[in-house]
């Protein structure tokens, strides 16, 4: 009989051990408010480019408030970050061409390049439990 | 007498190693039960590798007989006229190269509105081409648009595509305003674009061409985009990213970049004809460095 236990705890160590191999990071959700000048962004765009190498985790700030959920979060670590507005869409837009679509679409908040193009702008994900909360106050005038 | 006894001295199973043989049978079935599921969705990720391949040979094709590749997509007017007329992205230009001349030919290329012809109806003309979808994809075949926030911006019935082509590594609209493709995008496939081989200094072996793109599963609402109208995008945010279900976000009106069904990433054709799986946590320098046909980036393996 004990042979018999023996066998059959093997194939059971064999079967757990079958597992694969992901080259996933491990990730976090993040959220938080942008302001320009203290006024909430009404939408943008903002992207965590990990420092020096990574897969890049975006998200999009409708009415000063951001959540990047996509794939699990932002991979953990340091991060340059980007923020750019984007045309905002009308709220409503039933019944209407792409044509109307497009006239109704209001341009973009203007958020100064210096926190898009080479962005100066960092963020450090730690591990831990929870959405991490990052808030940035950007503003108009160059310091 | 003598006969029963012969019998009772033949050997034979006793309950305990049947158990145990029943276990290790089923032990084995539960091993063998996922990898069955997996092979079925190999199946499918390599059909899907082929379809890329046929539209990547057609594109090829499409270069050796108007000595360039074709116009990613446009609207008259470029980035300032909103009212122009839509032109036909590059998957309705290759149809004739992946034997679909006669969905070609139906076609009036000198409408007003030529995204959506004058001649349009689900069973006559632009219907769902079978390279275009990726079997993976739970979506239906055509554009599903009856209601929701979008209605009307699409007639339902057109063909859904899974392809896009790679306009640019930063943003693949007009910077200024709505939602009209840039003309100057520093991929292959942008706004009027008329690319040659000869554009592509980075190597066509190191340059993006087309890639794998999703929609809703909802059956209301826009649920995806068609081959028709302008079928290009960005890579700026990665692969499976915002607005995509395979991301985990809910998709929004349009695709925003590149996804699959796939698990973990998605294929991009490459302008020399290869497809290649990319992995959702590709490097964004790479990725960039791919998406762009002349920047003189050095990117490693990818």
């Amino acid at each position: 009989m004990s042979g018999i236990r023996t066998i059959l705890c093997g194939i059971l160590i064999l079967a757990v051990g079958c597992g694969g191999v992901s080259d996933a990071p491990d990730r976090r959700i993040v959220t938080g408010t942008v302001t320009l000048d203290g006024v909430p962004v009404e939408g943008a765009a903002i992207r965590f480019l990990p420092q020096p190498t990574g897969p890049i985790a975006a998200g999009k700030v409708i009415d000063g408030k951001y959540e990047v959920t996509n794939k699990g979060g932002v991979p953990l670590g340091k991060h340059r970050v980007e923020i750019k507005g984007i045309p905002i869409l009308p709220a409503d837009t039933k019944g209407m061409s792409l044509g109307e679509i497009d006239a109704a679409t209001r341009p973009p908040v203007p958020i100064p390049e210096k926190y898009f193009k080479n962005s100066k702008l960092e963020a450090t994900i730690e591990a831990g439990s929870g959405p991490h909360t990052v808030n940035f106050e950007l503003k108009k005038e160059s310091d | 007498m003598l006969q029963i006894n012969v019998e009772k001295n033949k050997r034979g199973f006793t309950l305990i190693e049947l158990l145990v043989v029943i276990a290790i049978i089923a032990i084995l079935i539960a091993l063998l039960l996922p990898a069955v599921q997996q092979a079925r969705e190999a199946a499918r990720r390599s059909t899907c590798k082929n379809n890329l391949k046929q539209v990547a040979i057609a594109l090829h094709n499409y270069h050796d007989t108007h000595r360039t590749f074709p116009i990613g997509a446009a609207i008259n007017g470029g980035c300032t006229g909103y009212s122009g007329s839509h032109m036909f992205s590059w998957g309705v230009h290759i149809l004739p190269f992946i034997d679909q001349a006669n969905l070609y030919n139906n076609l009036n290329f000198s409408g007003s509105t030529v995204f959506v012809p004058h001649n349009f109806s689900s069973s006559t003309c632009l219907t769902a081409v079978q390279p275009y979808l990726c079997p993976s994809n739970p979506q239906p075949n055509v554009v599903v648009n009856t209601a929701g926030t979008f209605a009307g911006a699409l007639p339902d019935g057109m063909g859904r595509t899974d392809l896009g082509g790679v306009a640019d590594s930063i943003n693949w609209k007009c910077s200024t305003a709505g939602v009209r493709p840039t003309t100057r995008g520093n991929g292959v496939l942008y706004g009027i674009s008329s690319v040659k081989f000869r554009d592509i200094t980075d190597g066509t072996s190191n340059t993006l061409l087309v890639g794998e793109i999703t929609g809703s599963r909802s059956p209301s609402g826009l649920n995806g985009n068609s081959y028709t109208g302008y079928d290009v995008f960005d890579t700026s945010n990665g692969i499976n990213s915002i607005d995509t279900v395979p991301g985990g976000g809910t998709f929004a009106f349009r695709p925003q970049g590149f996804s699959s069904y796939h698990v973990g990433g998605c294929h991009f054709v490459l302008c020399d004809g290869a497809v290649r799986f990319i992995s959702e946590n590709i490097d964004q320098g790479t990725l960039s460095g791919i998406s762009t046909r002349a920047g003189g980036e050095v990117v490693g393996e990818f």
